[in-house]
């Protein structure tokens, strides 16, 4: 065999030589570290210089413990799967966050690894292991762990409050890295969250490189490092949402716009440190942008917007901008840059005045638009929602809100210039009168009309002159206007044949005479009805409502109906057949109502809702019990009748059934 | 007593370098063996010492790294040979002997044995439970069990269907 074995004491150590004659019988090497001891009898010396002195205790064995990060980041690299790694990151904090530094492409795979380390030469590379060149074909062989990832879905994780912390995204990063990666993930800070810094973000952007969404709320503690981070290590990113990040400025931003070409929607709110820099980047950058949110950014102004349209006006379909500081200037821009703009929506721009919107309808460039909605806009005028109006000839869904300044003829006019236009709503616009409610009806297409909280809207002592039917109505809402009476109601009803759903919730001035020309003058079936909050109709609405349209009605609501009583429920049983939401809560039913009712053998009734009607007994249950064979949702909450033991006896029976109580 | 490099005539006049262990004893290293560590080959630049100190690591480390350091430094030797070298020369080591050997590849930045003995270490950990590591490692466990729990829940899927051995 060789020297080593045959080695005493008396001769001396000759590393090498002969040794290497059978290098195949190379066990001596393995058994000279068990017996090297025995070799090397202790020569003392006298000693000329140190210098290389580790400092320490000499003769002490040195405690794994301080196996520096960069041995511990080498073994780790060779865990053979993702397994591995994650049970070792259950071994100690600084161990998780040690893998958690490890990228994906710094993984060593089994079957590569010992072939491709670099031998070693008598110039050895000058080794800093963190950064050594990456190994060929390694990132290649990883696919093989992602055997769990779905093609189409991908790993989500949500952290909450206290949860969210770095300890817990570098668990999650080292978790998802060996199973396809992360693809979406969310942080809800509140007050409790304090451990959550960039440090977090950085192990997610090394183990989580395939990310595609990332969704940051209230975290004071995350700021650019950890954003650009990010930008470095997701690339595949689509989506980006912060929310109240004010340590994110236009640093960590752009360092997104710049890595992350994929990134298809932008919503920022709250963030006030992020500005006009980064909507520039965002629109250089970012070809495939979409859609940008942007909520209460005090940074950001003109000059955002103008550099974002004019760089992206084309791509983006999607746009959203409140509470900004912006001024007539970024609706021009708006106007003639957003060519593909599909989906709008503006509120609280306070420093837009009545020529910024105008100019927005004239720029042309709005041609695609289909939705619109502006909200507590103080510029909104007639002069502009006319505008509006011819420069969006797409536009079917229009929706104002709280804008003081619209009148009748702003919306009449906007709604005879909007040629497709389908539907509109008007919420909280209080000069609003009738005769603009009748105006806006000659447009020959709109669909649905909706007037909610608009309390300039009163009932008119004279007849208006019926010219025209509206025949392409489907869709009546009259929400919460007290001034609308019965002579208002019928003239609509008369005006509208061709209703199927209609919505009068919170009309409290209207009676049943106001109700029944609307009802019985409908040609084509009703199908849902809500009559919620008003209080004054009686039996005989819904009396006439299940004669005319019993075959279709879908779906009624007269919560809070005090005067409806069983008499309409057996007007119901009677002539309903294909309804299936029924909401009778604080109405004046008894047992005897539920019982008729469950006695309907046409009925498929799927959601009930009882809620707070006191002559309500235990007497129903067995009824409920019937009815309970084909509901998905029963509401008894506030029935005193029924009791706790009632209730409960209810759920187990109606099991597949959702019980409110 | 300390001899040179055996390694025929031509090499025998080569320069030799003596590293000393944390133990005090001397051990006697040809120059073309010390300088595949990067810290030897610093040290062999910048001074004209042949003695070199080093004061955390052992004799029995040191003799380990010096056997593999000659091997690869003998240039007679073909790459597969000094590859089936590597493999015998961890296989059948103590974790504990492992785990001194790569703390010395660190000291002396030999990055070949460091990849090759890492390796080796990944392999043992393979299927150990957390605890052996903690206790070979000589690890605190620094997690809350809340914490710790939570961390494994995360990772369920890691502890499903394995087998892990304690020793």
């Amino acid at each position: 065999m060789s020297k080593v074995l045959d080695f005493s004491g008396d001769n001396d150590f000759c590393p090498g030589g002969s040794l290497y004659q059978k290098p195949k019988e190379s066990s001596p090497f393995l058994s000279l570290g068990r017996h090297v001891d025995v070799y090397f009898p202790p020569r003392k010396r006298s000693r000329i210089s140190a210098p290389f002195v580790v400092s320490g205790e000499p003769k002490q064995q040195p405690s794994i413990e301080i196996l520096p990060d960069e041995c511990l980041f080498e073994i780790f690299r060779r865990l053979p799967g993702g397994q591995e790694r994650s049970a070792c990151a259950c071994v100690s904090k600084r161990w998780l966050m040690l893998l958690s530094s490890i990228c994906k492409e710094e993984i060593c795979t089994t079957t590569t690894t010992q072939f491709l380390e670099p031998e070693i030469k008598s110039d050895a590379p000058k080794a800093d292991k963190s950064i050594e060149p990456k190994e060929k074909g390694e990132s290649d062989d990883l696919n093989e762990e992602c055997l769990e990832n779905d093609s189409h879905g991908y790993l989500s994780r949500c952290l909450e409050g206290k949860k969210a912390t770095d300890v817990r995204l570098a668990a999650i990063s080292v978790g998802t890295a060996s199973r396809g990666g992360l693809g979406k993930l969310s942080i809800r800070g509140n007050s409790s969250t304090r451990k959550l810094t960039n440090l977090g973000l950085k192990a997610v952007s090394r183990g989580c490189p395939s990310l595609k969404v990332l969704s940051l709320w209230n975290l004071s503690s995350v700021g650019d490092e950890g954003l650009s981070a990010i930008a470095t290590g997701c690339h595949s990113l689509e989506k980006l949402d912060l929310s109240h990040c004010p340590a994110v400025t236009d640093k960590g931003l752009m360092a997104i716009a710049m890595n992350c070409p994929n990134l298809t929607s932008v919503t920022l709110e709250s963030c006030s440190n992020i500005g006009n820099e980064s909507l520039k980047a965002l629109g250089v950058n970012c070809r495939n942008l979409k859609c940008v949110t942007l909520k209460n950014c005090p940074l950001v102004g003109d000059q955002g917007i103008a550099g974002l349209f004019t760089s992206a006006g084309h791509v983006l379909t999607k746009a959203n901008f409140q509470s900004l500081n912006v001024s007539d200037v970024s609706l021009a821009v708006i106007g003639h840059y957003g060519t593909s703009m599909v989906d709008l929506a503006l509120g609280d721009l306070q420093n837009v005045n009545e020529r910024g919107f105008w100019v927005m309808g004239k720029g042309h460039g709005l041609q695609k638009l289909k939705s619109l909605l502006i909200t507590s806009c103080q510029g909104v005028s007639d002069m502009g929602l006319e505008a509006i109006g011819q420069g969006c000839p797409d536009l079917k869904m229009f929706v104002v809100r709280k804008c003081p300044l619209v009148s009748d003829n702003g919306v009449v006019s906007f709604a005879k210039a909007a040629v497709s236009l389908e539907s509109l709503k008007l919420e909280e616009i209080h000069r609003i009168t009738q005769f603009g409610g009748f105006g806006i009806l000659n447009n020959g297409k709109l669909k649905a009309l909706a007037l909610a909280n608009c309390l300039g809207i009163r009932d008119v002592a004279f007849g208006f002159p019926l010219t025209s039917f509206c025949y392409s109505l489907r869709s009546l809402t009259i929400r919460n206007c007290p001034g609308i009476g019965n002579t208002g109601l019928g003239m609509l009803g008369k005006l509208c044949p061709k209703l199927t759903h209609v919505d009068l919730t919170g009309l409290q001035g209207i009676t049943d005479s106001g109700i029944l020309p609307l009802v019985q003058r409908t040609e084509a079936g009703l199908a849902k009805v809500n009559l919620s909050g008003c209080v004054n109709l009686k039996d005989n609405v819904v009396a006439e409502i299940t004669k005319f349209h019993g075959e279709t009605l879908e779906v009624l609501n007269l919560d809070g109906c005090k005067y409806i009583t069983d008499v309409s429920l057996m007007a119901i049983a009677r002539n309903c057949s294909v309804l299936s939401e029924l909401d009778v809560s604080q109405c004046g039913i008894s047992d005897y109502g539920i019982a008729v009712l469950a006695g309907a053998e046409q009925l498929n009734l799927q959601i009930l809702s009882l809620a707070g009607c006191s002559l309500v007994s235990e007497k129903s249950l067995p009824f409920l019990g019937k009815l309970g064979k084909t509901l998905f949702g029963l509401n008894i909450q506030h029935c005193s009748g029924i009791s706790c033991g009632a209730v409960n006896l209810l759920v187990e029976h109606l099991w597949r059934c959702d019980i409110l109580s | 007593m300390v001899t040179t490099d055996e390694k025929g005539p031509l090499t025998a006049k080569k320069k030799s370098v003596i590293i000393r262990s944390c133990d005090g004893d001397e051990f006697l290293v040809s120059e073309s063996a010390a300088v595949l560590s990067t810290s030897l080959k610093k040290i062999l630049e910048e001074k004209e010492d042949r003695l070199i100190h080093l004061s955390d690591i052992d004799n029995k480390t040191l003799a380990m790294v010096i056997a593999y350091l000659s091997t690869h430094a003998d240039d007679g030797l073909s790459d597969d040979l000094k590859r089936s070298f590597d493999q015998e020369f961890v296989s059948g080591k103590e974790f504990d002997v492992l785990k001194y050997l790569v703390l010395a590849t660190d000291t002396l930045q030999v990055t070949c044995l460091c990849y090759t003995v890492a390796k080796k270490m990944a392999d043992i950990m393979k299927n150990k439970l957390v605890e052996w590591v903690r206790r070979e490692f000589d690890i605190q466990n620094d997690y809350t069990p809340e914490a710790e729990a939570e961390i494994r829940r995360l990772d369920a899927w890691a502890w499903d269907d394995r087998q892990l051995e304690d020793d």
